[in-house]
């Protein structure tokens, strides 16, 4: 007999946060390290769930070689046509210490110091890019101010979702929804976003539109209406040189700080069993005491 | 789940609760069961109802109508008596949002042997209350009444309670159009010991991911704009949510549906950045199974199920599998 107890509600969070911490009853601190490409992307995924608090975050339109490079394996290679590569951004080191709340999620102030402090460290190893922070809508946002243009030269970028959307009131699912705001932003922009990862229950429906609305404020709007539970997104590039690339951003959307239950190690099937409660005293319901 | 499925279709596939009532792809939020339970006992002698009255009740349940007999002990050198038991249960129409509830009545009559003995004369009696549904294996607490006007509370108890003998996968299509069109779609029955197709009803099952191999997703590559597939969603189902409509669930231990599989932009995107193999690329997430528990005082899950999920991506079509069953969509 192996059973367990396996509470719902926070705790598959709560033992991730615990795993992540080590001993966070101990701790008052985590230390965040990324290697990897697009390390902000991995820390800021890190930072949400030790925060609590939604973080959404953009990629640098990347579109100089300098800025990228060839992850396949000589083996890959090997079973490809000649010329094949996987271009992807150049990796990089992030890392940085950063405050375990004791509960709950953390002031919005203490949430901008903790992503400037990987943001710095993102500076320091050089990496391509450069972003900015800002509160909106609930959340942080980090997004790309300058990249490494194709010609060599740094140029100014700004993020593709700040640009002004219209679309119709109407009932939609919400990846129907999500899909006609990424379409307004290819209207606007010529930039093309597809959907990438989303937790959205494929037949929830909301009734939405927007009038003149930045893109990214519409989203948050979108994502309130969702029964997921606060949501943050992460919109990546695919690299200008990557030949291969059919699309200029993924845009990912998560469940903030969800993290996807794990199951115990050793379980095997097993009938349940439990103790009978104690009854109530006095007459029984089934016996009649014969008076003497 | 779609995220890869089973939820986030997020990441890659997913195993998602579609034909659920809202909220169970949410399952860490909690997730409202609407769903009451039309039988029961898991018949014939898989199990019984004890009370704290030193009876043990042996039922079965058609249509409603609820017949059997109830075992009492006596005082000390007394024979046990037995009592016919006639009655009755009644599942409240389902409406979401407000969880499912059967009420009940149970009368023994008949003592055999009705003869005194010890002091006690053996009396019919009457069991009646509401059993919350996901509480069908455990504990409910009845009101009494006996022919004398005597009245109290009793807790009664099924042992064993009802668990899931096995699981049946079926292959039931992919998930409509746009990103979903590479979404497996798997159906589930639990087999109860006794063969019944309704003793689940009322029951919630939930997943999560599991460790045994294989688990993989070589799709993913360092630097991908793609997150990597590597969990089930922790989504949950209403087991019987569906009693007619679609007219195709045809049994009541039904959970459905699991949807499995990369979104279609995944599969674009991948096709894009593999020339050759075959399959292109693809995942394989074990995903273990959970069945619910209520006492009336809290709840619990219980393993019932190990399996994998996942999905093959080739250069015109997708093969999406669940628990050694799979099927392929030339998408």
């Amino acid at each position: 007999m192996s059973t367990r107890r396996i509470w719902r509600g926070t705790a598959p969070l709560l033992l991730a946060i615990l795993a992540m911490t080590g001993n966070a009853l101990a701790q008052s601190t985590k230390v965040i390290d990324v290697n990897e490409p697009r390390p902000l992307w991995q820390a800021l995924d890190t930072l949400e769930a030790v925060v609590g608090s939604t973080i959404n975050y953009e990629d640098p339109p990347f579109e100089n070689m300098a800025d990228c490079q060839d992850v396949s394996t000589p083996q890959q290679r090997a079973a490809q046509p000649a010329g094949w590569r996987l271009i992807v951004p150049r990796d990089g080191h992030v890392t940085a210490e950063v405050r375990v709340p004791a509960a709950g999620t953390v002031p919005g102030n203490d949430v901008i110091f903790d992503v400037g402090l990987l943001l710095a460290s993102y500076r320091r190893s050089n990496l391509p890019g450069d972003f900015k922070v800002e509160q909106a809508n609930g959340a942080v946002y980090v997004t790309p101010t300058k990249v490494l243009g194709a010609d060599g030269a740094i140029r100014d970028v700004t993020s593709p979702l700040v640009v002004q959307i219209t679309i119709p009131n109407a009932q939609r699912t919400v990846v129907e929804t999500t899909e006609a705001i990424l379409e307004a932003v290819h209207k606007a922009t010529g930039l093309r976003i597809v959907m990438g990862a989303f937790p959205y229950w494929p037949i929830e429906t909301v009734g939405f539109g927007a009038s003149g609305e930045p893109a990214r404020d519409a989203l948050a709007r979108l994502f309130a209406q969702t029964a997921a539970g606060p949501l943050s997104y992460r919109l990546v590039f695919e690299p200008r040189p990557d030949l291969m690339r059919d699309t200029d951003y993924v845009l990912n959307v998560r469940r903030t700080a969800y993290v996807a239950p794990i199951a115990p190690l050793g379980a095997a099937p097993t009938a349940m069993s439990a103790p009978l409660p104690k009854g109530v005293p006095g007459n029984s319901p089934f016996r009649k005491k014969v008076p003497e | 789940m779609l995220r890869f499925c089973c939820l986030t279709i997020l990441a890659a596939v997913c195993a998602h609760s579609l034909n659920a009532q809202v909220g169970c792809a949410y399952y860490d939020q909690g997730c409202n069961d609407p769903v009451p339970l039309v039988d029961i006992t898991d018949t014939p002698f898989v199990n019984d109802w004890v009370d704290t009255e030193g009876c043990t009740w042996s039922l079965t349940s058609t249509d409603g109508t609820v017949s059997g007999n109830v075992t009492c002990t006596m005082p000390s050198g007394c024979p046990s008596v037995t009592f016919i038991v006639t009655g009755d249960i009644y599942a409240f129409p389902q409406i979401d949002g407000t969880r499912g509830s059967t009420s009940f009545a149970w009368t023994g009559s008949n003592p055999q042997p009705p003869a005194t003995c010890g002091g006690i004369t053996p009396v019919s009696s009457t069991y009646s209350g509401t059993i919350q549904n996901i509480s069908n294996s455990l504990i409910i607490t009845a009101a009494w009444k006996n022919v004398t006007g005597e009245s109290g509370w009793v807790n009664v108890m099924k042992s064993p309670a009802d668990f899931p003998a096995s699981e049946t996968t079926t292959a039931v299509g992919f998930g409509g159009s746009g990103v979903y069109v590479s979404v497996g779609q798997f159906r589930q029955i639990l087999n109860a010991v006794s063969g019944s197709t309704d003793i689940f009803k009322g029951r919630q099952v939930s997943e999560q991911t599991g460790w045994l191999s294989p688990y993989y997703d070589n799709c993913y590559y360092s630097g991908s704009a793609y997150p990597k597939w590597t969990t089930v969603d922790g989504s949950g189902w209403n087991v019987g949510y569906y009693p007619v409509d679609p007219p195709y669930i045809v049994n009541l231990n039904v959970w459905a549906d699991d949807y499995i599989g990369y979104p279609y932009t995944y599969v674009t995107g991948y096709r894009n950045h593999y020339a050759s193999g075959s399959p292109l690329c693809g995942a394989r997430i074990p995903q273990v199974m959970y069945i619910g528990y209520s006492t009336g005082w809290s709840e619990y899950m219980d393993f019932y199920a190990a399996d994998t999920v996942g999905e093959d991506i080739y250069r015109s079509s997708v093969t999406a599998y669940r628990a050694g069953v799979s099927q392929t969509n030339n998408k």
